[in-house]
Parts: C-alpha cells; sequence; structure tokens
C-alpha cells in the first residue's frame, strides 16, 4: 500500500512536470542586434563608430591578419553587435589550399569564422603568418582558417563556427546560418 | 517496509541533490569572527594564507623531518573542473570548503572527504575568461563568499550552500573579473578586480559581510581629485589598469590593510607617460573607510608587465639593529623590498635586493627606494628590447611564505629567464577587448633563456630577512608556478612543475624529502590542518590558466614540448600510523 502510494505520488509529480512545461511562458523573440547571423546578411566592419562601413573583397589581401566583422540585417539596416558572439573575421586565403567543406563555404578565397574561441570565450584576436593559423591571446589556442577553423594547438577542443558566404559586387553576405555554436560549450 | 525506505531515500536525493548532509560536522558549525581570523587556532586553516598576516604557515608539527616518510595519500577528490585551481582548501573545525575554476565552490568533510554541498555560480554565457579561476573562499559569520569571474560577490550559507545574496562589484562586459580571495576584517568583504588587459581602472570594493550592500570603493588608479592624478597624462587614467588579484594582508592592530596593484594598461610606459599611481604599489587603506593613508611605489611607469599583486607578509625584522615593523615583498621586478609600516598607515622604504637576474634597474635610491632604469631594457612603442626577468618577472602570483620557527622567507622564483618585446600603437579602447598594445604573436614567442637556462630555471630559494641573505636554493627544471606551504614541523610544501610533482623540503636546508606524483601540474594554494589529532596536508591540482600559458610560451621556442594533463582534484596527506 505504501509503495503503491509512492508511484503515486511519482506519477503525480510527473503530471506536474508536463504541466509546468505545458505553461511555460514562450521565450520573448531576440532584438535584432541580439539575433545570430541570418542568412542575407550584409558583412560591415566591427567598429561602428564612425559609421557602419561593409566589408570589401577587394580591401581583403592574401593571408593578411583578420578583419572583424558584425553582420548588418538587411532589412532593418540594425548591426547585430549586440552579442559578442555574432562578432566574425574575416580573411582572404587561397583557395587551392583550402579542404573541401572550407571551400564549400568561401567565395573567391574569402571565409568567414566566429571570433569568439571555443575555450573561454575569449576574442580570437591574432594571426600567425608564418603558419597561416588564427591565436587566441588568452590560453594560446590556435585554429586553422584553411581546414574548416579546426584546433591545431589547444587547451581549445571545438573547432571554430563557420559562417558561409556569398559575394554580390565587391560586398560579403550569409549565405548560411554558423555551422556550429559558436563560442565554448557552456 | 525496507524497500519503501529505499525508494523514499532515491526519492529524497534526485530531489535535493545539494542538500547538507544530516548528522554531518555542519551541524555544530563554529562561526567565524573577528578574533578567530586574528588569533586563528593551529588546527584550522581559516583564510587565504592561514593568517591575516599572510605568512603561509601551519605550526602543526605532527608531520616533520623525522617521519615525513610515512606521508600518505588520506583521500582525494575530483573537482569535475578544468582549467587551473589555485585555491587553498580552508577549513574550519573539520568542514573544508573549496574553490574551483568555473565559479565552483565545494564542501567536504575534512577528515573524510565526504561531499556535504556544492555550489556552482551560473555566468553569462558571453562571458569570456582570461583567468579561469579562483583564490579562494572567505569565511566569516555563517557564511562562505566567493568572487566570480562576472564581478559579482556571493554569500552562501555555510551550512548548506544557499545563495545568500549577491553583490557586482562591477561590469563583467566592460573587461571587469574576479580571481581573488576576499579578505574579511570588522564586518567588511574586501575584494578587488582584475582586467588590466582590458583597459579596466582597478579598484577594491568593500561589501557588507551581512546585508551585501557595498560600503566603499578605493582606486588603485588616481582619478580626478586623488593624490597622485598628476602622474596620469590626460585621460590615461581611465584605462590605468592596477588590477587586484590577490588577497591582501591585514594589520589588525591597525585596522590597515595592505594590497599589492597590477602594472599600468595599457603595456607600453610611453602610452601613459608619468609615473602612474597606484600601479606597481602596495597601497595600505583603511578597513574601515576605504581612505587610502599610504602607499609605496616598487617601480613607476611599468614597461614590462611587472604586475605587483601579491600582496606583502606581515613581518618584524631586525635593520641596522633595530626592530622594524616590516613589510616583505618579493617583486615581479625581480627585488626582494622590505619595508616599513608606519602606526598612521604611511609606508616607509627600508631597503631592496634582486633576488634573481635583473638587468632593467641601475639603482634603487636609498631613501626613497625609486628606482632608474636602463634605458636599453625598457621597451616603448616601436621599441623592441629584451629585459630580464621576463614579462613573468623574478615570481609571478605564487605567494612566498614565512616560518617564524626558522625565520626563513621562501619565495618561490623564475631565474635565468628574459623576454623580448615592444609596443604597437592602439587605437581606441573598446569595452571587453584585449587593450595591452603589444602584438600577440610577440607574446608568444617573448622568452628568451638567459644564462644558466640550460641547469634550470624554477627556484624555491629561503631567505634571512635580518641579514639579507639567501639561505639555499632548490632549483626546478623548468617553471615554478608554486605557491608555497611551511610548518612548525620544519618542512615546506610546494609544486608549481610541470612534471606534476607536490614535494616537501626540509624548511632549514632545502633538501628534498619527499615527493609526490600528483594527477595534474600543482600550481595551487597548500594548506594543513587537523581533525581528531591527525594532521593533514591538503592541496588541489590542475594545471592551467598562466601556468600553461606560459608553458606554450615555452614550447614556442624551444624544441619539445611538455604535455600537462588537466583536470582538478583535491588531494589529502596524513601519516599512515594516524589514518589506519
Amino acid at each position: 500500500m505504501q509503495r503503491r502510494n509512492f508511484f503515486k505520488a511519482c506519477a503525480g509529480l510527473s503530471i506536474a512536470a508536463v504541466d509546468i512545461t505545458a505553461n511555460k511562458v514562450e521565450a520573448k523573440p531576440k532584438k535584432p542586434e541580439k539575433m545570430r547571423p541570418q542568412v542575407g546578411d550584409l558583412l560591415v566592419h566591427d567598429d561602428v563608430t564612425e559609421g557602419i562601413k561593409p566589408i570589401l573583397v577587394s580591401e581583403l589581401a592574401l593571408y593578411v591578419e583578420q578583419t572583424m566583422a558584425f553582420p548588418q540585417d538587411s532589412t532593418s539596416k540594425v548591426v547585430r553587435n549586440g552579442s559578442r558572439f555574432n562578432k566574425v573575421m574575416v580573411i582572404r586565403l587561397d583557395p587551392k589550399e583550402m579542404d573541401e567543406k572550407t571551400l564549400a563555404n568561401s567565395v573567391n578565397g574569402v571565409v568567414a569564422y566566429s571570433a569568439i574561441c571555443t575555450h573561454q570565450g575569449c576574442d580570437v584576436n591574432a594571426y600567425i603568418k608564418e603558419s597561416k593559423e588564427f591565436f587566441c591571446f588568452c590560453h594560446l589556442s590556435r585554429y586553422d582558417p584553411l581546414k574548416q577553423g579546426h584546433v591545431t594547438n589547444g587547451p581549445a577542443e571545438r573547432k571554430l563556427a563557420m559562417l558561409p558566404l556569398e559575394q554580390i559586387g565587391d560586398q560579403l553576405f550569409v549565405r548560411k546560418k554558423f555551422t556550429r555554436k559558436p563560442g565554448p560549450a557552456k | 517496509m525496507k524497500k519503501k525506505m529505499n525508494l523514499s531515500l532515491l526519492f529524497a536525493a534526485a530531489m535535493v541533490p545539494a542538500m547538507a548532509m544530516a548528522g554531518s560536522v555542519l551541524d555544530n558549525y563554529n562561526p567565524v569572527t573577528d578574533e578567530r581570523l586574528k588569533n586563528p587556532e593551529a588546527e584550522n586553516w581559516l583564510q587565504w594564507r592561514g593568517n591575516y598576516e599572510s605568512w603561509g604557515y601551519s605550526s602543526l608539527d605532527q608531520i616533520n623531518t623525522d617521519n615525513i616518510d610515512d606521508l600518505v595519500p588520506a583521500w582525494s577528490y575530483a573537482t569535475g573542473e578544468l582549467e587551473g585551481h589555485q585555491s587553498p582548501p580552508i577549513v574550519n573545525d573539520g568542514v573544508m570548503f573549496v574553490s574551483t575554476p568555473n565559479n565552483k565552490v565545494i564542501a567536504l568533510d575534512a577528515k573524510t572527504g565526504q561531499e556535504l554541498w556544492s555550489f556552482k555560480k551560473e555566468i553569462p554565457e558571453e562571458l569570456f575568461q582570461l583567468h579561469p579561476t579562483n583564490r579562494g573562499v572567505g569565511l566569516y559569520g555563517d557564511k562562505v563568499y566567493v568572487a566570480a569571474t562576472d564581478a559579482c560577490l556571493v554569500a552562501l550559507e555555510a551550512k548548506t550552500g544557499k545563495v545568500a545574496w549577491e553583490t557586482c562589484v562591477d561590469d563583467w562586459e566592460d573587461g571587469y573579473y574576479m580571481t581573488i580571495s576576499p579578505l574579511i576584517a570588522e564586518g567588511k568583504v574586501m575584494v578587488g578586480v582584475s582586467g588590466g588587459e582590458y583597459g579596466i581602472r582597478g579598484h577594491i570594493t568593500a561589501v557588507d559581510a551581512e546585508t551585501g550592500k557595498i560600503a566603499w570603493k578605493t582606486h588603485t588608479i588616481a582619478g580626478p581629485g586623488d593624490p597622485g592624478h598628476k602622474t596620469w597624462e590626460g585621460d590615461t587614467w581611465k584605462t590605468g589598469g592596477g588590477s587586484v588579484w590577490i588577497a591582501g594582508s591585514y594589520d589588525a592592530d591597525l585596522g590597515i590593510a595592505f594590497y599589492g596593484t597590477g602594472n599600468g594598461g595599457p603595456w607600453m610606459p610611453d602610452a601613459r607617460p608619468g609615473d602612474n599611481l597606484y600601479a606597481n604599489s602596495v597601497i595600505a587603506l583603511d578597513v574601515k573607510t576605504g581612505k587610502m593613508v599610504g602607499y609605496h611605489q616598487y617601480h613607476h611607469n611599468d614597461a614590462w608587465d611587472w604586475d605587483e599583486v601579491s600582496a606583502p607578509l606581515i613581518i618584524d625584522i631586525e635593520h641596522e639593529g633595530k626592530k622594524v615593523k616590516g613589510l616583505v615583498h618579493a617583486g615581479r621586478n625581480g627585488y626582494l623590498w622590505i619595508l616599513e609600516r608606519k602606526p598612521d598607515g604611511k609606508i616607509d622604504f627600508v631597503k631592496a635586493k634582486p633576488y634573481v637576474k635583473q638587468n632593467v634597474f641601475t639603482s634603487v635610491d636609498k631613501k626613497t627606494g625609486r628606482p632608474t632604469y636602463n634605458p636599453k631594457h625598457t621597451p616603448g612603442i616601436g621599441k623592441k628590447v629584451t629585459f630580464c626577468p621576463s614579462l613573468w618577472g623574478g615570481k609571478d602570483w605564487p605567494p612566498e611564505s614565512y616560518s617564524p620557527k626558522t625565520g626563513l622567507f621562501y619565495i618561490p622564483a623564475t631565474e635565468n629567464l628574459c623576454s623580448e618585446m615592444g609596443g604597437v600603437k592602439l587605437g581606441k579602447r573598446k569595452p571587453g577587448e584585449l587593450y595591452i598594445g603589444v602584438p600577440i604573436s610577440e607574446i608568444l614567442t617573448n622568452i628568451r633563456l638567459g644564462e644558466g637556462a640550460a641547469d634550470h630555471i624554477g627556484e624555491i630559494q629561503a631567505w634571512d630577512l635580518n641579514k639579507n641573505e639567501k639561505v639555499w636554493t632548490f632549483n626546478i627544471k623548468e617553471m615554478n608556478w608554486g605557491p608555497i606551504l611551511t610548518t612548525g614541523g620544519d618542512l615546506l610544501f610546494s609544486g608549481g612543475s610541470n612534471d606534476r610533482k607536490f614535494r616537501a623540503l626540509d624548511a632549514r636546508t632545502g633538501k628534498k624529502v619527499w615527493e609526490h606524483n600528483m594527477s595534474s601540474g600543482v600550481t595551487a594554494v597548500p594548506s594543513s590542518f587537523k581533525v581528531d589529532g591527525v594532521q593533514y596536508i591538503a592541496v588541489q591540482s590542475g594545471w592551467g590558466v598562466d601556468a600553461q600559458r606560459m608553458q606554450g610560451a615555452f614550447d614556442a621556442v624551444m624544441d619539445h614540448k611538455t604535455v600537462v594533463p588537466q583536470g582538478g582534484v583535491i588531494n589529502v596527506f596524513a601519516l599512515k600510523s594516524k589514518i589506519k
């Protein structure tokens, strides 16, 4: 009898849990400046203090330090800099050196990656010319932009998120959403 | 009936996983008072360095040089966290509190290692952690305090781990964060902020221990109206750095706390001309009001990333036949500083002497202690030079120790290591982004091996402060990131090396008398305590943060790569005969 009561209590609990889920208030839609990059967004320079400036493909020299960017909503023109996790780095590489998947997400040798280190969330803020690697100051993790942002030196364990691109005129637009969640897995 | 009880227990465990255990050592938790912090019992380790004077010394002598061979593991506990574990196991009458990276606190039965409760602070998803570590909880009354990397101070109920209150002292999105162990006195929980690398303006904030209300906030960088403000040009003070990483020492008779401060920001001296008060200093704060009543700047207009964040140890010494109420600090700048604390809080210079090879200071003024610099070894914007010691200094954050029994002062030092570095002009600061003005790739490859590096780089040094002489040196092949514990058993305990060793040395001679291979490298503060007549030595293993970063820099310039596994473990040792 007591055992039956226990299961009854458990059943009640599980019903309550279902009810709680059912009554859960739906999350508010994110503000456009916080939303992750959307298909069709334009890539603009990260510093908007002196106006919004699109990244121009013609400005990007081969194997030169990454340019930091944020996506801009094509409709509202809102720059999505309300979240650090929207920051991307853009770099021009030799398509012949890219692996297949990197090539598929690039346009005319230009690739874009999340600028947030997958280790502890710092900005991946440097580029090592000699080894053609992205580099994070915080804990010295390195990533290979020619191979889907794979980790070449830890402590990071997860590769960077890629942002597939397309080119219209001299400007860069988001062709698909991030290939994976940007930043560390928390 | 038996079945019902088992199921009920399962049910209870599922519903209340963090509930403190009934019939545990927590039942009769002994509140921590000012008096207990001022005169801590030998069997307890109530704060960061064991006492207000920051000695890192336990008078317990059950474990000693005669029986050290019998020291064995008593229990261990996996923290479940990666990264650099740096905090001491803090013990109050059989209850141990340990903080870990990623803002976790664990309460355990200090005798058995049984978990009593655990707490993990949820931090914002977008928070970036340059130093994902914590340097220890603070205890006061019936609460446990932890400073988190989102720049918030959390008070937990010691018996349950439940949050009593939370107070944020600054904005993590602007680059502020905390790793410090709180210093607690007179009902105030004092914490300092880090973030110099992000262009923050450092401060120490006191929070009421009971209510969580901010009592005072004192900036380490002199702003408009503060004495010393003219040592900054224009608006450079706004991004002046001066982080506070490490708990202060406290002179309870004077009611004054002494804190070390970080370097000026950004790193290059010509980006912020002037002396840059109160960066690279020790500052004296009246704990009741927060008023800065004294200071001594170890070196002005820093160019070498030589943070001076370790608080000086409060040690009375003899100098020229007189007793001096001393403040002793092994500087990151490679000099051993002996200062005098005056009754009004002023700090006088007594003497300074290099304890590692130093090629930057050409002289130190005998009256004021102000150094002069060799421009050949002073980097700047567009000026790349070599200098010794390296940017990690003669000693980084790991704390020194003082044993009143041996009368010696112990330094975890780095010798035979230099840097080559220069700066670049910076643009406007962006909140939360690095603001140091040195190319990142240059920091990666800054290491230059000095003469003698082939022999060793890490050292533990013992000094006779009265004679101003080094008594012995213990050598470690590569880096040493090991905080030091000394005991009444004439022993010195420390890890710090990349070979995962945790060692005991004879504190009088420097001879190694015991070592243990740990799960990971040891960069944490060891402590000692006693429960039911048994003395224990406790330390966390868990390599990461600065030690790991320095290892990365070594690997970038040396022809070998050293792998040090990560993962935190609390390790507790006792004499075999006592735990049978």
